[in-house]
């Protein structure tokens, strides 16, 4: 029984290959090209085709899709077809506000296929069903490349950013404390006014007028910068960024500019800050009544805890916890990384921080391939059967005829070891 | 005199956001409560001198207990031999790794006391070297001026101890930042009397106590 | 079917059989060679070659030639006489059959005795049982070759941390004048002296203070050596040219120069960690009643190196209050010549100790290692405490954070009264005579609680009751009536003897009296040693134990039983000049030993409404420096090896270099990069595939990788 099924199935490929070889060509006169196109494009830029067609399996790279728009340009009629879906994606890699040179990755790309992202030094994440990414790097060698089956993106951070220091306002307190000390320790430099006593305060670095010449960012953390409001929102309005932390806009002094209202202070979760989850563990004050152009970037319960907006060319974020130093003290071995990570990147968020171009010699970018694909080339065509067939697709003979040989060879093996002829 | 940790400490307890506790460290092996009020007296000096948000009293917490970790400031003293146990010699190297501080006062001002010798042997172990804090430290000068750094107390000037002034505080380092500060001055007996009684000093002798809090708050 | 048929059909399968085992002897042989030259020239810092595997397939084609060589012997007659011997039923009946000469009249007989028999199936078996062997070999051999590629490239095998262990490289990715260097690693002399040589180094782990000499053959002219940026001397001995270096407490790079070549050999120091000391017994803390008899030690000591010393350690402390006093000494102590490990046994005679209530001892055990270089390591047991209980104390085994007790407030020193009594006595003049008397028994109650203090410290020195203090209690109001009649001591004794005598037995009363003998004892002696007493001394000249101890503190308790009589009335002048007494008494006796008349007090809630800010003095504005970055360089480190890898791809032996510097530079402060890298460079100079754990050692360089899995209408990762 076994030895007739195989036979059947040797049969079965070899009808297959038959046929392969007996379908109908395409209409004469269609030059098509699928797979190595290098040769064809050479070909057709010395002796153009009158009618070319071209099926692609994957989105070709900036000088091959260069070159086919040129010959698209030149005269005859060209046209393009994939002989698979070819994905959708893009990827953008540019300098992230913060210090020691981060370069933020966003990545976006449909069709479920599986997305490698590396650098020119390998890989450095993996999307197993594609979809959206973002990313912050410490270090990238060369250009950021998103590579899927049918695409491979290209992206290059092209500038740096200027960063300011920090101005820190608050009362003398543990948050104070805790909140220089993380970002000054992830690299911001920061300048401080801590009020100890009345008219008698703990500064650092050189204090002047609050402005974006002098400041990336200002963060308010209570009410002691209350007489300061007025400053502080021209800073805003003006493309600083500001963070008003726990209290700060209790006293009203920020309503004004405030994402939302300051609500009722709720607590936290017992003993959450060593969990893997350690905001749950901190109480705040969280963000009621949200503007309408404000964006709630964390919430709890339902409750949005961190919310911003954009105040004319600035930034306001308004942070709900005020006592983030407990995760600090009081989480894991990792707590006080962690604590500096978020409190740099929630600057980073706000931060004013002109870009700075590097200058010549960036390298070659491709960062959405299929959208430039069509861009010079058009809508692809639909595939007919006839370019389907068309090509000799060596791979796929082949593969029929090993598997041909290889039922028949299991065939006589199984007769042979019977003992049969 | 066998402690065991206390129970964990409730949120109730201290309810207010932002205000400052001040912790007294309670451990194994010795008489960690020998110094009752002086945590009512520098919260009285605190509140008399600056506007800095305080709890009324002091809490105490268990060195081996996680809840060490809610008071970035803690006090530690005794007169008896200071052994660590391995859960608290863990606990106040994590707790110095993290940023917290903690101020040891030998109650009986002695070198080569028996607290003194095992306070700074147990240190060692816990947080690393412990070494001559120069008296131009910012401590010194953090909210009143101390330019001959640490004030020195009735108790050594009386020949009390070991009948010696000692000029120098010890610490452990986490940078450029007092992990641990080591005095063996007697602060203890300096600061452990009732708030009340400030009225009859011509001079407040709390005013470095009143420093070393601005400091854990402000570097 | 005929029996010729049969055994032509059963010849075929035989022949598929044999070439079944033929194959699977040559795949057997192809494996089992390659994993043998594998495992030899990995070994010897040699990656895998095509050398090898065409070795082996010879050695297969080999195998597999001999073994076919069964099929020339498969004929007709052959195979049936081969199923003759599986099957003797058949009784060559078979071979008779098939046998040419051997047909004619009785074949028919012969097939029918050979129908009779069924020998296919035992034809079958012995087929499959012939390729039994060959399939267990052919398995064996996928085995072995496997378990070869295992084989780190010329790794010393660590049995422990004194022996050093040295990592090579091969040998084809040296640069010529440094391709046969040589690396001789002596641990140091209390480690055992233990030595490894290795050709071509590229890393080596070994104890601080071991002593490693690079050598090769050929003049030393021309070749500089360098540890760090510090240069070091290249010696011509004999032959060769050599240099020798120490391991330091930091990880360091040799860098061996010669023209254009170099070569790096990274130095990783292995600390010598300090012994571990447990305690066995006692096994927790105790409190006795009565400190009498041994106490039985135990503890056991175990060292990564080698032990030195081991022994227990003991504190007394002996006080209360703020007057303590500290013995302290050793027992048990073992040396050790040789051994990592040891177990002590002591006792400690609690009767030589002299142990009085209230004394605590703290025990330990201590172990010193052998270690020279870097000082010996200390290590110590956790701590043993054993109380002496109090008299009347019950054990305690928690505290409880109780809240004040109502009625209780804080006692205040003598020091405290005198400087309120004066306050008192400059507004005496303003005040009415009952706000004067309330507030003078007020300092008066004061006074006596002191007093008490003072008495509960003698008596407790007497061994008696503390609480034998006469007289009224401190809270105890007087009559309003000011013109009250107070009652000096003797006669309130008097008093209460007689208001005690009634209602009680004799057995009672005999106690009774016995506590008062004690009391007035005590307020005779105090009278005696002060000098103003009554009549009612009972001896003088020889002075009591009790007064040679306590004179000091028996004067000040007479000075304050008098200045509470004149508080009492009001008299704030008069109550000044005992109380001040009292004071220079108690300063005398503090002098001798310090005793702190405070009392007990209790938690303070500070008034923070009333006190806040009303400090005369005011602070001053102050300066906060900034602190450094935590990791400076981990930006740096993360850039470098991105930058390693790239050139991984063009030049690996350059990568590699570049690696091992950043190894190096990164053990102390990222140690977790160091041993991510160590594990790439280890995949790469054996060949194998190390992009993984590239990938992890660039994953470990840049921190955590943040990232989300969605795009937020907000720039930054969430």
């Amino acid at each position: 029984m076994g030895e007739h099924a195989l036979r059947v199935i040797a049969l079965a490929a070899i009808a297959t290959l038959l046929w392969r070889a007996v379908r109908p060509p395409v209409a004469s006169g269609v030059d098509v090209v699928r797979g190595d196109l290098q040769r064809a494009l050479t070909r057709w830029t010395l002796s153009p085709a009158t009618d070319m067609r071209v099926v692609l399996d994957a989105a070709p790279d900036p000088p091959t899709r260069d070159w086919l728009r040129a010959l698209a340009r030149a005269g005859g009629a060209f046209r393009w077809s994939s002989s698979r879906p070819i994905g959708a994606a893009a990827v953008v890699a540019e300098p992230a506000a913060e210090p020691n040179g981060v370069t933020r990755v966003r990545l976006a790309s449909a069709n479920g296929e599986a997305v490698s992202v590396g650098d020119d030094a390998g890989t450095i994440d993996t999307l197993p069903r594609g979809g959206a990414r973002e990313m912050e790097l410490g270090a990238i060698a060369g250009a950021v490349r998103a590579s899927g089956a049918t695409f491979t993106a290209t992206s290059d951070p092209r500038d740096s950013v200027l960063l300011r220091p920090v101005l820190v306002l608050g009362a003398a307190g543990w948050e104070s404390k805790f909140t220089i000390a993380a970002l000054e320790e992830r690299g911001w430099r920061v300048a401080s006014r801590v009020r100890v006593a009345p008219k008698i305060d703990v500064t650092q670095g050189l204090l002047g007028s609050i402005d974006t010449a002098r400041y990336a960012a200002v963060i308010v953390l209570d009410s002691t910068a209350g007489p300061s409001s007025q400053e502080i929102t021209r800073y805003a309005r003006a493309g600083g960024g500001v963070i008003l932390g726990g209290s700060a806009s209790r006293g009203g002094a920020f309503v004004g500019i405030a994402p939302g209202r300051v609500g009722a202070r709720i607590a936290g979760v017992a003993g959450a800050v060593a969990s893997a989850a350690p905001r749950t563990g901190l109480g705040g004050f969280p963000v009621s009544s949200p503007g309408a152009d404000a964006v709630v970037l964390e919430s709890r319960d339902g409750v949005a805890m961190i919310a911003a907006r954009r105040l004319d060319a600035g930034r306001v974020m308004q942070v709900g916890y005020d006592e983030t130093w407990r995760w600090r003290m009081a989480g894991g071995d990792e707590s006080a990384a962690a604590h500096r990570e978020w409190w740099s990147r929630l600057v980073g968020a706000v931060a004013y921080a002109p870009l700075v171009p590097r200058g010549p010699g960036v390298r070659s970018i491709d960062e959405t391939p299929l959208a430039s694909l069509v861009a010079a080339l058009g809508p692809p065509t639909p595939l007919d059967a006839g370019l389907v067939a068309h090509g000799d697709n060596a791979r796929i003979t082949w593969m029929l005829f090993i598997f041909v040989a290889a039922c028949l060879i299991a065939e006589w093996a199984s007769r042979r070891l019977r003992g049969a002829r | 005199m066998n402690v065991r940790a206390r129970f964990p400490i409730p949120d109730s307890l201290f309810p207010m956001s932002g205000e400052f506790v001040f912790a007294t460290a309670q451990y194994e092996s010795g008489d960690w409560d020998s110094a009752p009020l002086v945590p009512a007296n520098l919260i009285d000096s605190v509140a008399r001198y600056t506007s800095l948000p305080i709890a009324p009293t002091g809490a105490i917490v268990a060195l081996a207990s996680d809840d060490l970790f809610r008071f970035p400031l803690v006090y530690l003293t005794g007169h008896l031999p200071v052994r660590f146990t391995d859960a608290e010699r863990t606990n106040v190297r994590r707790f110095a790794d993290r940023g917290g501080m903690l101020f040891v006062d030998d109650h009986n001002h002695d070198i080569d006391g028996a607290f003194h010798k095992t306070a700074v042997e147990e240190l060692t172990r816990a947080v690393g070297p412990l070494s001559q804090l120069p008296n131009t430290h910012p401590i010194y000068s953090a909210f009143f001026k101390f330019p001959d750094g640490p004030p020195n107390t009735s108790h050594e000037l009386n020949g009390w101890g070991d009948n010696l002034v000692h000029s120098h505080l010890l610490a452990a380092m986490r940078g450029d930042r007092v992990a641990v500060l080591y005095s063996n001055k007697d602060y203890s007996s300096e600061w452990g009397y009732h708030p009340d009684n400030k009225r009859f000093l011509s001079i407040d002798n709390t005013k470095f106590g009143v420093n070393i809090i601005v400091y854990a708050l402000t570097r | 079917m005929q029996p010729l048929d049969r055994v032509i059909r059963t010849r075929r399968a035989l022949a598929a059989t044999i070439a079944a085992r033929a194959v699977l002897g040559g795949v057997a042989t192809v494996l089992l060679t390659a994993a043998v030259l594998t495992a030899a020239l990995r070994r010897s810092g040699v990656t895998t070659s095509s050398v090898v595997w065409l070795v082996a397939g010879l050695a297969g084609a080999t195998a597999l030639a001999l073994l076919v060589r069964a099929w020339s012997r498969l004929t007709v007659p052959g195979v049936a006489l081969w199923i003759e011997e599986r099957v003797p039923a058949l009784q060559y009946a078979l071979v008779t059959a098939v046998d040419p000469a051997g047909a004619g009249p009785g074949a028919p007989f012969l097939e029918r005795e050979i129908e009779r028999v069924v020998w296919d199936r035992e034809a079958s078996r012995a087929m499959v049982r012939g390729l039994r062997w060959p399939v267990l070999a052919a398995l064996g051999g996928l085995t072995a070759f496997l378990m070869s590629l295992r084989v780190g490239v010329g790794a010393a095998v660590e049995r422990d941390r004194a022996t050093p262990s040295v990592t090579a490289t091969a040998a084809r990715d040296v640069p010529a004048p440094f391709a046969r260097l040589v690396a001789t690693v002596r641990s140091p002399a209390y480690a055992g002296g233990q030595e490894v040589r290795v050709e071509s180094p590229a890393s080596i782990a070994a104890l601080v203070g071991s002593t490693v000499v690079l050598e090769a053959p050929g003049s030393s002219d021309g070749v500089t050596a360098y540890v760090g940026d510090r240069s070091i001397t290249v010696q011509h001995v004999g032959t060769t040219w050599r240099t020798t270096v120490t391991v330091e407490s930091r990880p360091t790079v040799v860098r061996l120069r010669h023209a254009s070549a170099e070569r790096l050999v990274a130095l990783e120091p292995r600390s010598d960690s300090v012994p571990v000391v447990r305690l066995l017994a006692p096994a927790r803390d105790t409190v006795v009643r009565t400190p009498r008899g041994e106490l039985r030690l135990s503890a056991e000591a175990h060292d990564d190196i080698g032990l030195a010393t081991v022994a227990f350690e003991y504190i007394v402390s002996s006080g209360e209050g703020e007057s303590f006093h500290f013995r302290s000494g050793t027992l048990g102590m073992r040396r050790v010549d040789s051994g990592r490990e040891l177990r002590i046994d002591a006792s400690l005679s609690l009767d030589r100790l002299g142990l009085k209530p209230g004394d605590m001892v703290h025990l330990r055990a201590v172990a010193h290692d052998r270690n020279n270089v870097s000082g010996p390591g200390a290590g110590a047991s956790e701590t043993r405490v054993l109380r002496v209980a109090r008299a009347g104390e019950y054990d305690s085994i928690a505290v409880e954070g109780a809240p004040p007790p109502e009625a209780d407030k804080s006692l205040i020193s003598q020091r405290m009264l005198i400087m309120l009594t004066e306050a008192l006595e400059k507004r005496r003049p303003t005040l009415a005579h009952e706000t004067l008397l309330s507030e003078s028994r007020q300092i008066a109650r004061d006074e006596t609680r002191l007093r008490k203090r003072v008495s509960d410290i003698i008596f407790q020195r007497l061994g008696d009751n503390p609480t034998g203090e006469e007289g009224r209690e401190p809270d105890e109001v007087l009559p309003a009536d000011s013109a009250s009649p107070v009652v000096d001591s003797t006669r309130r004794d008097s008093v209460r003897r007689a208001a005690a005598r009634a209602g009680r037995t004799p057995r009672e009363i005999a106690a009774t009296d016995s506590a008062d003998s004690a009391r007035a004892a005590l307020l005779r002696a105090a009278s005696t040693a002060t000098g103003r007493g009554d009549e009612i001394l009972d001896f003088a000249g020889d002075e009591t134990p009790v007064v040679a101890i306590n004179r000091p503190l028996l004067e000040a308790y007479n000075a304050m039983w008098e200045a509470s009589r004149e508080l009492d009335q009001g008299e704030t002048g008069r109550a000044l000049p005992p109380m001040r007494r009292a004071l220079a008494a108690i300063q005398r006796a503090r002098q001798a030993e310090r005793i702190y008349l405070r009392g007990k007090a209790p938690a303070v809630v500070v008034d923070l409404a009333r006190v806040r800010l009303t400090g005369k003095e005011h602070g001053a504005a102050s300066t906060r420096l900034p602190r450094p970055p935590t990791d400076p360089a981990a930006a740096r480190r993360a850039a470098r090896l991105a930058a390693a890898i790239e050139l991984a791809s063009r030049s690996p032996a350059a990568a590699i270099d570049s690696m091992v510097l950043l190894r190096v530079e990164s053990a102390d402060a990222a140690p977790q990069l160091a041993a991510a890298l160590g594990d790439a460079l280890a995949a790469m100079r054996s060949g194998r595939e190390a992009t993984g754990l590239l990938v992890r050692a660039r994953r470990i360089a840049e921190g955590t990788l943040r990232a989300s899995g969605q795009l937020s209408g907000w720039s930054g990762v969430w």
